[in-house]
């Protein structure tokens, strides 16, 4: 006797790579966000400590010290920022 | 500790090396204050540094935990035409020796000097991680 023939089971569902890719460390756009409001939060630390040690409440080192942090932090994101155009530069000009 | 830990921790020296210029600075101002001989002289002053963090790990560098004060028993002098000399004619002034004092400053600069250096080293150092790859 021919055994029955077994009903087609569902394909396994794919995975879910863009949800995982958002959990993961979320999109471009947002990261970059999130680090230009930290660049802005250094940027006015270091705006704060500067008139304070203008008018003698606060020392010049430590003004020094935030500005120079608020500079670095501008480059980190700028370098950051340009390596991703960069990268989505690259993919546009993808020739088929 | 931020992105940035060793610019913090070069700022926490600079400020401890402050610390030490200032209680240097005035240790010579009040050398040649004069008491009478019923009170305290004035003490040298020594700023006490101790490290910022947990040991074993990687520090968040130098604080001033407190300022020492030396000896006030200081110096009885011989001085009649003092306003505050006894009976005696003797005053009490600080033991503080300027030669000391500016070995103390010299090496107060100093150590500003490194901690402004390695600062420096440092901004130099993360300045060039963000050429990695150009």
């Amino acid at each position: 006797m021919i055994a029955p023939i077994p009903p087609i089971q569902p394909l396994p569902a794919p995975p879910a790579s863009g949800a995982a890719a958002a959990g993961s460390g979320g999109d471009f756009s947002g990261s970059i966000t999130n680090a230009l409001d930290q660049v802005q939060q250094a940027q006015n630390t270091a705006s704060t400590a500067e008139s304070q040690a203008a008018t003698g409440q606060g020392s010049v080192t430590d003004a020094m010290i935030q500005a120079t942090q608020a500079s670095l932090d501008t480059q980190v994101t700028v370098a950051l920022v340009n390596k991703g155009v960069a990268a989505f530069t690259d993919i546009m000009n993808m020739q088929f | 500790m931020s992105l940035f830990g060793s610019l913090d921790i070069s700022g926490s020296g600079i400020d401890a090396s402050q610390a030490w210029l200032n209680t240097t600075a005035g240790n010579i101002a009040n050398m040649n204050d004069v008491s009478s001989t019923s009170q305290a002289a004035y003490g040298e002053q020594t700023p006490v540094f101790t490290p910022v963090g947990v040991a074993g790990q990687v520090g968040d560098g130098v604080t001033v935990a407190s300022i020492q004060e030396g000896d006030t028993t200081g110096i009885v002098q011989f001085d009649p035409t003092s306003p505050v000399a006894d009976a005696q004619g003797n005053v009490r002034v600080p033991d503080v020796q300027l030669g000391s004092q500016m070995v103390d400053m010299i090496q107060a600069q100093f150590d500003f000097q490194a901690n402004t250096a390695s600062f420096a080293d440092a901004k130099t150092a993360y300045q060039s991680a963000l050429t990695l790859g150009t």
